[in-house]
């Protein structure tokens, strides 16, 4: 059963997808199906011996395309539509162990490419509304198979969270003219404390008002709505930021740091959004090595958060994390 | 940038993106014409 049955208290879309309960859980290494087919061996979800980059429709979707008819009737109170929409897995290389950050700079290249293929051809869809990439890593995260890989998200609506921040957007713009996440790059520029790392397109901080501790967001310069009007520089410059901010994340206590990675594009429903601003956030659950900031009564019942550290002390650790950006946050690496 | 999309049995998609001799992403320079390769080829090339 998939549906989407609507919450009339927060006025928000609730996905019910049952058959994701029967989904592969951490199956053992030589039945990943997320590695290629070899020869003789079990029939993986890729049937070639190897590959570079693929993509697919997830086996068990929350969102698919065409959707099955909703379980229930809805009333007058209780709204319920087809979980239409796209769900896709992104394998990021054929090698079945190691993370993203593992990748080369060329690897990383390519994904964005593909990340910005994905966006356009689901955003072209009549009946897509909003295209979120996005990776969950590690077993604290709750991945299910830990193949690199990401997943795409193509929903037939603007998911609360990015709504939020339209709406935000909106009326900063509308107040002072002014883009809400250009502004809030700038004061970070201006500060200093919070800034992460740098380069000719791009700035990862620690915002002011992290509600995670190790909470990065990566601002690009240029006022974009979404990886499509990236120049090919921009695109080589948000491969290298990312593999930046990832190996500080794995450099900080030694260790392979789980996080959730998000992308925020504008929706693909064929309005204008110029007052919005492409970004990329981290929230990784970690608040120390050994311990999780896990979302309790206040932050699930209250939706406000609780930040045991501040940011300014949080992105000194990881501009000293290597590669260093400690005397000045400006990288860029080679090769 | 390459794309091959095929069908899976259970009629889910899938798409090999391949990179291997598919360039930088930009754009390949435009081909010569051919008058113009030949005029090239009479007055020989230039050293750029």
């Amino acid at each position: 059963m998939s549906e989407l049955r609507w919450h009339p208290i927060l006025e928000e879309w609730v996905i019910t997808a049952t058959h994701r309960q029967n989904r592969t859980f951490l199956p053992p290494d030589d039945y990943c199906p997320l590695c290629p087919t070899k020869p003789g061996a079990f029939p993986t979800e890729v049937p070639a011996e190897d590959y570079e980059i693929v993509v697919f429709e997830n086996k068990f979707p929350s969102l698919r395309n065409p959707a099955p008819k909703p379980s229930v009737e809805e009333t007058g109170l209780y709204k319920v539509r087809p979980a239409q929409g796209i769900c896709e897995v992104v394998c990021y290389t054929s090698r079945h162990t190691g993370t993203l950050t593992d990748a080369t700079l060329d690897e990383m290249r390519n994904l964005v490419d593909v990340w910005a293929d994905r966006y356009r051809e689901l955003g072209s869809l009549d009946f897509i509304d909003y295209v979120l990439i996005f990776e969950n890593k590690g077993r604290d995260i709750g991945v299910t198979l830990f193949h690199p890989h990401g997943q795409i998200y193509a929903f037939p609506y603007i998911p609360p969270k990015p709504q939020r921040e339209l709406e935000s957007a909106l009326k900063h713009h509308n107040r002072t003219g002014r883009c809400l996440f250009c502004d809030i790059m700038d004061e970070e520029k201006r500060d200093g404390r919070r800034i992460v790392a740098e380069n000719d397109s791009f700035v990862a901080a620690i915002p002011f008002f992290a509600r995670f501790p190790y909470e990065v967001y990566i601002f690009s310069k240029r006022h974009h709505q979404s990886m499509l009007t990236f120049t090919v520089e921009e695109r080589g410059d948000l491969a290298n930021i990312l593999k930046v901010v990832l190996l500080k994340y794995d450099n900080l206590w030694g260790m392979s740091l789980p996080y959730m990675m998000i992308m925020h594009q504008a929706p693909t429903d064929g309005r204008d959004y110029g007052h919005y601003h492409y970004h990329i956030e981290f929230h990784p659950p970690n608040r120390t090595k050994e311990k999780l900031k896990y979302l309790a009564g206040c932050e699930t019942g209250a939706g406000s958060y609780i930040n045991d550290t501040v940011a300014e002390e949080k992105a000194a650790e990881l501009r000293a994390a290597e590669p260093s950006t400690e005397n000045g946050t400006f990288l860029r690496l080679d090769g | 940038m390459n794309k091959r999309k095929i069908i899976l049995d259970d009629r889910r998609y899938l798409i090999f993106y391949s990179f291997k001799d598919a360039g930088t992403g930009q754009k390949p320079a435009p081909a010569r014409r051919r008058e113009n390769r030949d005029a090239e080829n009479k007055r020989g090339r230039r050293k750029s």
